[in-house]
Order: structure tokens, then sequence, then C-alpha cells
């Protein structure tokens, strides 16, 4: 492999003054600069990261914690925040989590990201306090994706918002016997808690009886969600409406009902959150949520942060998108039976 | 490592040999120098020990995109592997026609990890050539490129598969929908499962009509764009290979939304083993992905410590999940 000493060889000039000129360092005459570049190119040479990043302080490096990456929100979030930093000239680090509490330990406590990372991208993880003061040691930028984590940057949608909006859809069509299967799954997110809230929130502002048999944890898998509905859809009092707190589980609850010879929406409404790229083929109401757009987000934001001049020239930023009622054909006023 | 050096009064020198566990270093002086680190939370730049040791401490994960399932199924299960082996996952996402070139023009890759996962990466020829500049390891997943060590399923046995099923219900006339990348590019899976669509039904002694070869730009809806082209031929088919379960389901979801049965009048079949599959009541060649993955990371750990390797062929199975059923007649 090319490296500086055979541009400096090639040149006849001394190795310091090849990697003062290719770091755009004062003291090399543009004359000089211009040869360097040329033959630094000619010779296929590479700047190794690992050795301008010892100059100057920076990996050029960002890591990205991600629960599980098969799941397609936190997937294309990954996408959008790649997309990104590679144009910002950044490399993403991902620590996949995979549910395990051992491996979420050894990235925020191990000392992992410790001098390997410029900038830390966290998704949807409810961070402890011992965590928190690890982030804060690192002293770097952190941006915590679809979680609220007070004084710290976010992005993220308003997640109680979201199922309200949800729910009072049911509501609106007539439905009083509305599930939910939502779910605390096996970290600690943030939107099950808030998302249970809002469903809570709106049937006591509905006047309606609140009934914690109908609240199902369906750990926002579609295998959950499938559970979670055969669970729901085969009591006696089986509810008019469910809604998902994710469209995974929605499909999920959708499949339980065909199982069953339940039709949607006659015998069924479902309402799922996201917006998932398959809930178009279900025909599936869901409050959507610009998923690739959280991604990109929170990596201006890393980028921002970074290229401040200097402590105290970039402060926490608290970023809320928007999400949106999209009503399909999955339903329904109730049926009168 | 200057602050170890000056609390624990030794060199700075002495401090790297005792952390890095270089001889030369009593086994006392190196436990106070630890003591001494640990004490200051120091911990070792991987940067700079890397650039000692010649190595990185890190594998690159290069797909086409993240938010297929293939991709985030294989990333998913070459996690835990390389965690295990201390390897830390670089990702880089190279979607494509441009970006590819771009990135095998500049392979920022190289000198930023000890070995390269190529992930169902679709490659024009010259790019092919100039892996060898990568100066890391190359693993291929899902597919083959040269000789390099790689996982995959025999492509043309998920292909002759699908279409033996469909031939042997009955059907004659028989489509295959896939979807393009760019031009110039060739990626043996397509090209492979492609002629497996070909030779099977030549082999039946029925003529492959082009027309019902359907080929779509890549999103979540080029299934249903490719299903009604199908529909829209004058004569359309009974059954239908799709290159991937992504593809047949939006495919099914399409033929549905239309009136038109599945399978009492279509029938459908892809490759994969997506989860949906089973939900949604789709035909498919499982290849066993998360299987592909798990090698792929032991190929590359295997590669970074120095033992040797072989490439590894994963079995393909036919599931009859019912989207698949003789023509009507």
């Amino acid at each position: 492999m090319t490296g500086i000493k055979d541009v400096a060889r090639e040149l006849e000039i001394s190795t310091a003054t090849v990697s003062r000129a290719l770091r755009g360092l004062p003291g090399v005459s543009e004359a000089t600069r211009e040869r360097v570049r040329a033959t630094a190119h000619q010779l296929g040479y590479v700047p190794s990261p690992g050795a301008a990043g010892l100059a100057s302080g920076q990996t050029r490096t960002v890591a990205v914690v991600v629960p599980f990456v098969t799941r397609w929100f936190f997937a294309s979030v990954v996408q959008g925040a790649e997309q990104v930093l590679s144009e910002g000239g950044y490399d993403l680090l991902l620590y996949s989590l995979a549910g395990s509490a051992a491996a979420r330990h050894r990235v925020f406590e191990g000392g992992r990201l410790t001098k390997r990372v410029d900038a830390v991208v966290v998704l949807s993880l409810q961070p402890s306090t011992v965590e928190l003061n690890r982030l804060a040691a690192l002293d770097r930028p952190v941006i915590f994706v679809g979680a609220d984590v007070p004084g710290w940057s976010t992005v993220r949608i308003d997640d109680v918002q979201a199922a309200r909006t949800a729910t009072k859809h049911l509501i609106g069509l007539g439905h009083e016997r509305i599930a939910y299967v939502g779910g605390p799954g096996e970290l600690d997110f943030t939107a099950p808690n808030a998302r249970e809230a809002g469903y809570r929130d709106s049937l006591r502002e509905a006047g309606l009886t609140h009934d914690p048999s109908l609240e199902v944890d369906g750990g926002f898998t579609l295998a959950g969600g499938t559970a979670a509905g055969r669970q729901l859809l085969t009591r006696p009092d089986r509810p008019s409406a469910i809604f998902a707190a994710s469209d995974e589980m929605a499909i999920g609850v959708f499949r339980a009902a065909r199982e069953l010879d339940l039709r949607i929406p006659e015998d069924l409404s479902l309402v799922g959150i996201d917006d998932h790229e398959l809930a178009d083929f279900f025909d599936l109401t869901t409050v959507a949520q610009p998923v690739l757009e959280q991604g990109r987000q929170a990596a201006r934001q890393v980028l921002d942060a970074l290229r401040a001049t200097g402590r105290g020239a970039w402060h926490p930023e608290q970023v809320i998108l928007p999400t949106t009622l999209l009503e399909r054909g999955s339903t329904a006023p109730p049926c009168s039976r | 490592m200057a602050d170890v050096a000056r609390a624990a009064r030794v060199s700075i020198a002495t401090v790297s040999r005792a952390l890095r566990d270089v001889p030369g270093v009593s086994q006392t002086t190196r436990d106070r120098i630890r003591r001494v680190a640990e004490e200051l939370s120091y911990v070792v730049s991987p940067e700079a020990s890397a650039l000692s040791r010649g190595q990185t401490g890190r594998v690159a994960i290069v797909v086409p995109r993240l938010d297929a399932w293939f991709y985030s199924v294989m990333i998913a299960s070459m996690a835990p592997l390389l965690r295990a082996a201390e390897l830390d996952m670089l990702v880089f996402q190279v979607e494509g026609e441009e970006e590819r070139s771009r990135f095998m023009r500049e392979l920022p890759a190289r000198r930023k990890a000890d070995a390269v996962i190529l992930t169902a990466l679709p490659m024009a020829q010259d790019e092919v050539d100039r892996l060898d500049l990568m100066g890391v390891h190359v693993v291929v997943a899902g597919g083959s490129v040269r000789d390099f060590p790689h996982v995959r399923v025999d492509d043309l046995e998920a292909g002759r598969l699908a279409v033996r099923h469909l031939v042997d219900l009955g059907h004659r006339r028989i489509a295959m929908i896939r979807t393009s990348d760019t031009d110039g590019t060739t990626w043996p899976s397509d090209v492979l499962r492609v002629r497996a669509w070909r030779e099977t039904l030549t082999g039946a002694g029925i003529e492959p009509v082009e027309e019902l070869l359907v080929t779509e730009d890549y999103d979540a809806a080029a299934g249903a764009r490719a299903m009604a082209r199908l529909l829209a031929v004058p004569e359309p088919p009974t059954a239908v290979f799709a290159y991937s379960d992504e593809l047949a389901i939006a495919a099914i979801a399409h033929a549905r939304s239309v009136g038109v049965r599945v399978p009492e009048d279509l029938s459908v079949v892809g490759v994969d083993g997506h989860p949906f599959t089973e939900l949604l009541g789709v035909t498919t060649v499982d290849q066993d992905v998360a299987g592909q993955g798990r090698i792929a990371a032991e190929l590359a750990v295997r590669l970074i410590e120095g033992l040797p390797v072989t490439s590894i062929e994963q079995p393909v199975r036919l599931v009859d999940r019912g989207s698949t059923a003789p023509p009507a007649r």
C-alpha cells in the first residue's frame, strides 16, 4: 500500500512536508502542495483516517446505538442517518444491542465509546442515570432519537399525541371497547409508556371505562402482535377496535383476526402507528411518522455540533416532527350487533 | 498516557509497553501501571493502538440499503459474532451506481477496517477489479465475487425449485418479476435466478416468453407495478415467480386489490423466507438469511485471526404456504 514515505521519496522532499501539504497546514508553498497532491493521487495514496484522527483529535466516526436493527423503524432511522453522515464525511459505527441488557451495558459502561467516536446517536432507549453520566463524561455531542430526555438533544415525534390521534379516531367512529396492544419491550423504551399514556388519556377524556385487561403486551414485534391479537379476539367480550402502538404489531393483529375469520373493518377496526412500508398493502389505517427524516435530522444535528467552533457554540436542540393520521380501510364504525 | 506515566513515575514508553502486553516490563511494574491506568480511567485509544498493531478492530459491512428486510437481518445476525470477537461494526450504505462507483473509487473502508463484508452488493467488472486495492480481507455475503471467501445459496437451485414447483402444478404460462439496480452491474443472484426461470421452462418443453420477464426499479411498490404490467398482457400468466418475497407480497396485494384471486386465479412464489410470508401465506424458497449473516461474520473473524476459511453454500428449501395451486381451467 502506498504510504506517505513513497510520496516523499518520489518528490525527493521530507515526509514532514508531504504531511503538512496533505493536511493543509501552513509552511508549504502552493506549488509544492499541488505537486504533493498530484503525486499522492497518482500513486494511489489514501490518507490513513486513524493517523489523521490522531493529529486532529477526531475519529470522523459517529456511533449509532440501536436496540434491534431488524425492526423496520430502526433500520430506516439508521438508513437516514447514514445518508447524511456519509455526505458529511463521517463513518457510522453501528452498535446493535439485539435486546441484550449485557450488550447495552457494554456499550454504555465499558468505555467502548471513549476515543472511538466523535459523537453518539442513541435510538429509542430511555437512558438510565448511570448511562447519562457516562454519556456526559464522553464530552461529545449525543443525540437521542425517539426518546424524550430533558436537557439533551432529541429528535422524536410526540408519542402521547400520536397515540391520542389513533385512539380518538376510533372513539370518533363510535367505538367504546377499544383495546391497546403495546408493551414495555425488553429494554427501557420511551415510546411504549408515552403511547400507553396517550391511549389512557383519550379514553378518560371521552368518559370511557378503562379496562386494564384490554391492554396487552405485543412486544413491538409481528409475532407479539399476533399473540396479543389472539388473546384479545378470542375473548367472549372481545373489543370492537384495537389500537396497536406499532404497525408491525397491528399487522400481527391482522393475522390473528384472519385466523379467527373476523373481517376488518366490519368485525374489528384496527389502527397502528408508523406507516410501515407494508401498511399500504394491508390497507392499514395508521398514524404516520417521518422515520427516515428522524435519522436525517439526528445526523444533521451531529454534523452541526461537530462543526461548531469551540465549546458553547452549539446547544442541545429538541426537535419534534409531526405525525399524520392516514385513514385507510382498516377502521370503520362498529357493527350494530 | 502521559498522565499515567507521571502518576506511575515511569516513562511513557514503559506505560505503552505495559498496556499493550509487550515484553520488557516486569510483572510488578505492569500491574502497578494497570492499576494506575484504571484509577485514571485511561482507555487505550483504539486508533492509536491499532496503528501500532496494524489493526483497527473493526469490520466494515457494505450494503446497498439498510431498510430492506434482507440486509437488516444480515447485519443483525453478524452483530453478536463480531461483538464476541471484540470487533466493532462500521456500516457503509452504498445505494445505486453513483454511490457505489464513488465508494469503489475512494475506498473509504480501506485502513478503517480489518475486513470488509460485501453484502449482496451488485458490482460492475471494473469495481470488482478494484477490490484488491482495499488492502483488507474481503468476505462476500449472499453471493460471490471472484474467489473471495463467501457464503451464499445456490441461486440457480433456488430459482429451479420455485419454477419447477409451478410447472409441476401444471402451469405453462409462467412469468418472472425482478428489480433492476443499475445498468452495467451483474449480481449473480439475479443472473442465476433469471437463468433458472429460462432453463427450467425450456427443460419442461415450455418456451420462455420475454414479455413475461418484467423488470421494475427497486422500491416498496415495485412488485405491485410489475403485477399491474403482467395483468395487462393480452394473455396474462397463470403463475409468477418473484425474485424476492417482498416483490411477491406486493404483487399479491396488487392482484387481490384488482379482484384476481391468489392462488385460485394466479399462483405466486417468492424467494427469501421473509417472516411476512408465513403471516400472509406466501409460498417461498427459504434461503436462511440469518444463517448466511452468521457465517459471513465468522468468515471475517477467522480471516482476521489468520485462520483458514472455506466458502459455504447454504441449502435452500421450498416452503409451500398456500399462494400456489394448480391453474384454473
